[in-house]
């Protein structure tokens, strides 16, 4: 349901690391109007660092609701009146016109998908950016012409799978793969024993399952699967020993 | 649950979208349970049920029972092939309690091939598919 910005009053209540692409607002915005009993603040993120395009998401009040892109909207004026002052906010500055929300939700979000795509094919620091931008590229097109009614790539996993990929900069190239929810999947698998694969589930949450062979009696195979963040998958990789494959060899250390 | 086991012997087929095959293998995702739809099974065609009653199992006739029963399917797809028995060991010998997949018919109308692999659960989706996926006997274009 689209609202008005002019009704959210907000203050900060959190960032990621790299905030200079993302931060979240605490708001009063009225609840009834949101149509979401529990809502209690949204976050607003940047779709990217060179896009006019910020995602506004409502959530259940904690970080660990499950995440619903309600509505993503131009918001120019948000980010002017945030980027010099955001905190104490002029309401008589960000009001939005009823024509620029108009652009559907699926619109902005194939929009917000193929910025991410060609912000990853940009950054030369990701290995294989080139080749994994193209995957994502196809399995984009693909999502397309598989549910045109409804599902595709959602920005805030691939969002994820961006920021994993900058931090993470020595990984060998993975299979990537789309889930029925629109999350990002990518693995590693040079036999049956010897698997690593994340799924990003958004909000910095990842999903990962682990095969490899045990430390001290490698005849035996360790099989984990849990949850994490963007940010431990690093440490993942070393305790779950499956760098062997995960990694490229000469940046492995 | 009154829908009949399939034997060890038969097998069955999990059509695979494109954004879910990789090159000409299927991922893990094809095997996930959809949580946003509430499956508790993963939907998968009996394919002695469909030579005993449709006359063949290949490829062609796995297809027209997907889309007899609404399913759009892809040039770009996979049908993912598994032996019953070979499928249900390679999981149990892999997790924890060596639990047993189940692998049921559910016909939604007379003489549908529609069947379905049970007894896993949301939370343990990500293993198990990742563990179906490896026992993939073979892989048919569409």
């Amino acid at each position: 349901m689209p609202f008005e910005i002019n009704e959210i009053h907000p203050t900060i209540i959190g960032s990621y690391p790299d905030a200079d692409i993302d931060f979240a607002l605490k708001t009063n915005i009225n609840e009834q109007r949101m149509n979401l009993a529990q809502a209690s603040y949204v976050s607003v993120t940047k779709i990217s660092s060179g896009s006019s395009n910020w995602a506004i998401t409502e959530s259940a009040g904690t970080t660990e609701a499950v995440i619903d892109l309600d509505i993503t909207i131009p918001l120019k004026s948000l980010v002017e009146t945030f980027s010099d002052d955001w905190v104490e906010l002029d309401k008589s500055g960000i009001v939005e016109s009823a024509e620029e929300t108009t652009q559907t939700v699926k619109d902005v979000k194939k929009e917000s998908v193929l910025t991410l795509i060609e912000e990853i094919r940009k950054t030369k620091t990701i290995p294989y950016s080139e080749q994994i931008a193209d995957r994502l590229y196809q399995l984009n097109e693909d999502v397309l012409e598989e549910y045109p009614e409804n599902d595709l790539i959602l920005p805030d996993s691939l969002s994820d799978y961006y920021r994993f990929l900058k931090i993470n900069t020595n990984l060998s190239f993975p299979s990537i793969s789309i889930t029925s929810n629109g999350n990002i999947w990518v693995q590693w698998e040079q036999t049956v024993n010897h698997h690593f694969s994340i799924e990003f589930e958004g909000q910095g949450e990842v999903v990962f399952v682990a095969f490899a062979p045990d430390r001290y009696i490698p005849s035996k195979t360790n099989r984990a699967s849990g949850i994490g963040t963007i940010y431990s998958v690093k440490d993942l990789i070393e305790s779950s020993n499956v760098g062997d494959w995960v990694l490229i060899k000469d940046k492995a250390a | 649950m009154s829908n009949p086991s399939i034997p060890d012997t038969n097998h069955i087929s999990r059509y695979c979208r494109p954004s879910k095959v990789d090159g000409e293998t299927p991922q893990p995702p094809a095997f996930q349970l959809r949580e946003e739809k509430g499956e508790d099974y993963l939907s998968v065609d009996w394919l002695e049920f469909l030579k005993e009653f449709k006359g063949g199992c290949d490829a062609a006739a796995i297809t027209e029972a997907l889309r007899k029963r609404g399913l759009k399917v892809s040039k770009g797809g996979r049908h993912a092939v598994f032996n019953v028995g070979d499928l249900r060991s390679y999981v149990k010998k892999r997790v924890p309690k060596k639990r047993m997949l189940d692998v049921r018919h559910v016909p939604r109308h007379e003489e549908d091939s529609h069947s379905g692999v049970y007894n896993y659960n949301h939370e343990e989706s990500n293993f198990i598919a990742v563990l179906i996926s490896q026992a993939i006997k073979e892989v048919l274009k569409p």
